[in-house]
């Protein structure tokens, strides 16, 4: 496969960073230099999970080979334990680089695909909620959103204290230790982000009422995954606002094995249009 | 700044290789086609070797310009009877995935090399002048009959074997005077060249010899980012300060 692994600074982060995108070859012994001049590709934007970069989708599934099966290329960023969100504490503009930066960069760079109907995205754990958060902001951008063990209604429908943290709940009391206070300082009071764009919910209510375009939806979430009960609530508040999804409700814990399976059946699930698929040449 | 490292696969090589491109950063892009250079590392390195010269992103970046440097083991960028085409691929494998990857403008397609490379890289410009406009070289070693001769007597040569040598070279007593023999009298050149080299550099005389030959923009002491800071000026029509000949 074509991968490239990207640093470049950003202006957004005021910093290098970096990001990987694979290019697919679907077949060993072709060449890109083969491919037909001017071809766009369609493009997954892929979101890893908190506390993980633009390298670990690579790692731990078998990415590469689903996207060259389907010939469709993929940008990884990386979001480390940052929410995405442009922070609270620190001023560091994850959501901007990720979701504004980065396609107007990579687009200019790599032959990746303008159009809406060629254009996905998707993410795991609190990639999931960047995506469908990423949907809700830019709809017009993308065919269809995937969801795998996100936490999409992290934040609050219901009025909370302005001093109340924001995060994952603490579900062990073992659970909420280091690695949220980073979380918590990207999204800072819970309050503070109740019916804003980083609202999913609140962008989805309020994209319904307005008759907003959306894309498709493909939500899973295993039943042993942490988070199912509160991820089949979202599935059951999304039918009944009349929104197109796809929910999977399987068994699967909150990890890369699930990821591996969704990443693949997402991709064949996701419609495709004029793909160029080595192997039928 | 931007950098990155690609990996993909190749018909000439027969698998997957690995290149390091340098371009403009983000603010910097615009819809367009860029100019590209294609950079051959000296023998013993790989496609990182550029990654220490702390002014090249800050060039690419003003200058507008691609450089792809890839990983080309010891083949100096010359085909090898038995393995891969590495001259088939710098000239053209290589350009055509970089042009399907990235926006680059084929009139402005330039090849370089240090050490090796340079070696390479002023053959494959000067015999086969359809596949780059321009050719840059630093501190180049271009005497190869010398080099493989050494090789034959059974002297030790840095980062190389006798048989590395006989992969691209051949009959290593026979590469004097022969087309792989640059220095040879007559040999063609590259249509435009530009030769940099540091005043201590060991082969300094073969590149004195080929800038007195060639039209040649020649650039001689400095630093190696000096030097290269001048030859990426001259590829992009920017270099007037360095000593034009003929």
């Amino acid at each position: 496969m074509a991968l490239c692994k990207i640093d470049y600074y950003s202006q957004a982060m005021q910093q290098k960073m970096g990001v990987c995108v694979i290019i697919p070859e679907n077949k060993w012994g072709y060449s890109l230099a083969d491919r037909p001049a001017d071809y766009r590709y369609p493009t997954l934007w892929l979101l890893c999970g908190g506390g993980f970069d633009h390298t670990d989708w690579l790692r731990y599934t078998a990415l590469e080979l689903y996207a060259a099966k389907h010939g469709i290329a993929v940008v990884l960023p990386g979001i480390s334990y940052c929410g995405y969100v442009n922070t609270a504490e620190g001023d560091y503009r994850w959501w901007d680089q990720i979701a504004y930066e980065l396609p107007e960069y990579l687009t200019k760079v790599f032959p990746l695909s303008l159009r809406r109907e060629d254009n996905f995205v998707a993410g795991f754990s609190m990639g999931g909620y960047g995506a469908f958060k990423f949907a809700m902001q830019r709809p017009e951008m993308f065919a269809a959103c995937g969801n795998f063990s996100g936490p999409i209604g992290l934040i609050p429908r219901t009025p909370v204290a302005p001093d109340e943290k924001l995060g994952q709940p603490c579900l062990r009391d073992d659970f909420c230790e280091p690695p949220f206070a980073t979380l918590w300082a990207a999204f800072g009071s819970a309050a503070t982000r109740r019916n804003t764009p980083d609202d999913n919910l609140y962008m989805l209510e309020n994209h319904v009422k307005a008759g907003t375009d959306l894309p498709r939806f493909y939500m899973a979430i295993g039943a042993q995954d942490p988070g199912a009960q509160d991820g089949y609530a979202v599935m059951d508040y999304m039918k009944e606002l009349g929104v197109d999804v796809h929910e999977v409700r399987d068994q699967g814990m909150h990890d890369w094995v699930y990821c591996n399976r969704h990443i693949a059946a997402f991709l064949d699930w996701i419609p495709l249009h004029s793909v160029y698929i080595m192997e039928d040449q | 700044m931007a950098v990155l490292e690609l990996n993909a696969l190749s018909t000439a090589l027969s698998g997957s290789f690995s290149a390091t491109v340098f371009f403009p950063d983000q603010p910097r892009m615009e819809t367009k086609s860029y100019p590209a250079l294609y950079f051959l590392h000296d023998i013993g390195g790989n496609d990182t070797d550029l990654r220490p010269l702390h002014n090249l992103e800050a060039l690419c970046n003003e200058l507008g310009l691609f450089v792809i440097c890839p990983a080309l083991m010891h083949s100096f960028g010359m085909d090898l009877p038995w393995g891969g085409k590495y001259g088939d691929f710098v000239r053209r494998e290589l350009p055509g995935i970089c042009r399907h990857l990235f926006p680059l403008d084929p009139l402005h397609q330039y090849v370089g090399g240090t050490g090796g490379g340079a070696y390479g890289a002023y053959w494959n410009a000067a015999n086969h002048p359809e596949a780059f406009a321009k050719c840059m070289v630093v501190n180049g070693r271009f005497d190869a009959a010398a080099l493989c001769e050494a090789a034959a007597r059974g002297e030790a040569l840095p980062h190389l074997t006798r048989p590395n040598l006989e992969a691209v070279f051949g009959d290593l007593q026979g590469v004097r005077g022969s087309g792989l023999d640059i220095l040879r009298p007559g040999a063609p050149a590259p249509k435009e060249l530009f030769i940099g080299c540091e005043e201590d550099f060991p082969a300094l005389e073969d590149s004195l010899h080929l800038a007195n030959r060639c039209k040649t923009m020649a650039c001689l002491g400095g630093t190696p980012e000096a030097l290269w800071d001048a030859g990426l000026r001259w590829l992009c029509d920017e270099g007037k300060d360095c000593h034009e000949k003929n």
